[in-house]
């Protein structure tokens, strides 16, 4: 007996919960070189700007204590180049494409929407309201309720497409900002971004990235992250993508129960390539060990009280 | 054509010493033996328990029998502290075939092989294909290596070369061994024995691997003395296949990614700071 794998993240159907994490698998190409795309719930390409960005210079990343540092800037082709020279590569690929968007300014966001909106072979659009590498004075969307509830007004007007809102862990109450992603009409939300941070030399007596600070990953901000999925589930029951130092099938599963109704990989990709693919298979040996016909069942299948938090 | 990444977890053959703090670690990996080109690198997950937890990226210091890998490193951190822990039996988390090539002079030619310390790694394969009449089709005596360390108990592989028959030339900096002073300086003297074209001499090649000082010394005299020159530049790397743009590295006005637009650039495209 097969094992049904697709999940709902309200009008987002995916033929499993394993995607590929913004930033982690660029566009595509290179994963494609280990295993077909097409295996996978979804690719998130790496986050697109309206004009080209080069990124930040070097050093762009550290490692640390079962994690790494990056701050690479959102180094991306730019929407037209991407819908010209790297969207119809996924096309052929036949991958479940999200695309990730970045902008300082609203009308920026909603420009990128509407025209990704005209491009065919895009499933659903993920915004990052909340990249912790640039500041160039723009607004931090991420960190205020009221903002990030304008920013998904603002691109929901220009598409019809799933909407996906990528949160910043930086703040001090997830849950509300969970909450001003889905009142402003995004469809689900991804929990979450890596966490600010930073790693000094101390014979340079200068902190190691070029910037100064950088976005944490990897299994070192796993239980903060799993954390934050357990309290927005328990508050709010909305669709959510579970991010956070996934390794292994055993923490995708603890993911899901906490109420994460797909994962994406990231960090994970550099050291394991094949990393999605075995917790893919991991996920589908769990189920007929434990005679689940659906995955979906497991979402949120924790046995707790709510959280407090 | 777009070539697989093989990943696999490859059992380790045979780990000795070499020299002080450098070891050569051999790996059984068929599919990526069969595939990497000189200049190519692998990723090897120093521990199995993903601890540290990045892979860290090896050139390929021999290929033998289009199964095995030879990896020539150094202890420098912690990854490498693991990796040298490694017993024959054991088995370690590799993917590869990564990163652009060596290319060969289209004609005879004189070239230099010049390795900093373990930057001699990718040089034993890369003097290997050189000289061999399918790929480099180069003399023997015209491909010479020059190894630089810090004193004799870190010179390694002398004898890999005498039996590959290329010439070995070795400069230590306390002049414990060989010329006495940097590799670069030895070079250099090299450099003025051998006049620009037009001369009767075969045009010179230059192909250096080592710490950011001596490639930057390599790459200045190469512009001096008009030698074209490619280098095997290392860098924080931690996908090592162009997934996270984490390896940057400046180039005339840009950037570029030391894992899939490298790791061998032109001396003359980076810009060093």
């Amino acid at each position: 007996m097969g094992v049904d794998l697709s999940v709902r993240l309200g009008p987002l159907k995916l033929k499993n919960p394993v995607m590929l994490a913004s930033g982690t698998a660029s566009y595509g190409e290179e994963i494609s070189r280990v295993y077909p795309l097409s295996r996978l719930g979804a690719i998130v390409t790496k986050s697109l700007t309206l004009k080209p960005r080069k990124g930040n210079p070097p050093y762009r990343v550290i490692e640390t204590p079962s994690g790494m540092l990056n701050s690479i800037g959102l180094q991306n082709v730019g929407v037209e180049a991407f819908c010209r020279e790297k969207l119809p590569y996924l096309r052929k690929e036949r991958a479940t494409v999200i695309v990730n968007i970045a902008a300082k300014r609203i009308e920026d966001y909603a420009g990128l929407a509407a025209r990704l909106d005209r491009e065919k072979g895009i499933a659903g659009i993920e915004l990052n309201v909340s990249c912790p590498n640039v500041k160039e004075g723009g607004l931090e969307f991420g960190t205020s309720t009221r903002c990030i509830t304008e920013v998904v007004r603002g691109v929901r007007k220009e598409t019809r497409l799933p909407l996906i809102t990528k949160l910043s862990p930086n703040v001090t109450d997830i849950v509300s900002m969970a909450k001003a992603a889905m009142d402003g009409g995004s469809d689900a939300v991804s929990l979450v971004n890596t966490f600010l941070a930073m790693v000094v030399d101390i014979r340079k007596k200068k902190p190691v990235l070029s910037t100064g600070t950088g976005g944490l990953s990897g299994p070192a901000i796993r239980p903060v992250a799993l954390r934050m999925i357990w309290q927005v589930y328990s508050a709010l029951k909305c669709p959510i993508i579970g991010i956070g130092g996934i390794m292994n099938t055993e923490d995708a599963l603890s993911f899901m129960m906490a109420g994460a109704s797909a994962i994406q990989v990231g960090t994970a990709n550099y050291v394991n390539p094949k990393a999605p693919l075995e917790i893919l298979q991991g996920l589908e040996s769990y189920a007929k060990k434990e005679k689940i016909r659906r995955i979906e069942t497991s979402v949120g299948s924790l046995r707790a009280e709510p959280s407090y938090g | 054509m777009i070539h697989p990444i093989h990943q696999l977890k490859a059992k380790v053959t045979g780990q000795i010493k070499v020299a002080e703090e450098s070891f050569l670690l051999s790996l059984e990996a068929p599919p990526i033996a069969k595939m990497i080109r000189p200049g190519q690198f692998i990723q090897i997950g120093c521990s199995e328990k993903y601890d540290p937890l990045l892979p860290r990226p090896f050139s390929i210091y021999r290929v033998r029998q289009k199964r095995y890998l030879d990896i020539l490193y150094e202890v420098v951190g912690c990854g490498t502290e693991e990796m040298a822990k490694a017993k024959k039996g054991n088995r370690l988390n590799i993917f590869g075939p990564l990163g652009n090539t060596f290319s060969y002079p289209k004609k005879r030619a004189m070239s230099f092989l010049v390795g900093g310390g373990v930057g001699l790694a990718p040089f034993y394969d890369l003097a290997e294909a050189l000289v061999d009449p399918k790929r480099g089709k180069q003399r023997k005596e015209d491909v010479k290596v020059l190894l630089g360390a810090r004193n004799r108990k870190r010179i390694f592989c002398e004898n890999d070369f005498k039996r590959l028959g290329t010439p070995l030339e070795i400069a230590t900096d306390d002049g414990s061994y060989g010329y006495k002073g940097f590799v670069t300086q030895l070079l250099e003297t090299l450099l003025r024995d051998h006049p620009p074209p037009p001369t009767p001499h075969p045009p010179l090649h230059l192909y250096a691997c080592g710490p950011k000082p001596m490639l930057r010394a390599v790459a200045e005299l190469a512009k001096k003395h008009r030698i074209p020159c490619e280098l095997s530049i290392d860098a924080h790397m931690p996908c090592g296949y162009g997934i996270c743009f984490g390896c940057a590295v400046r180039v005339n006005g840009d950037y570029k990614l030391a894992c899939t637009d490298g790791p061998v650039f032109k001396a003359e495209e980076l810009v060093w700071e």
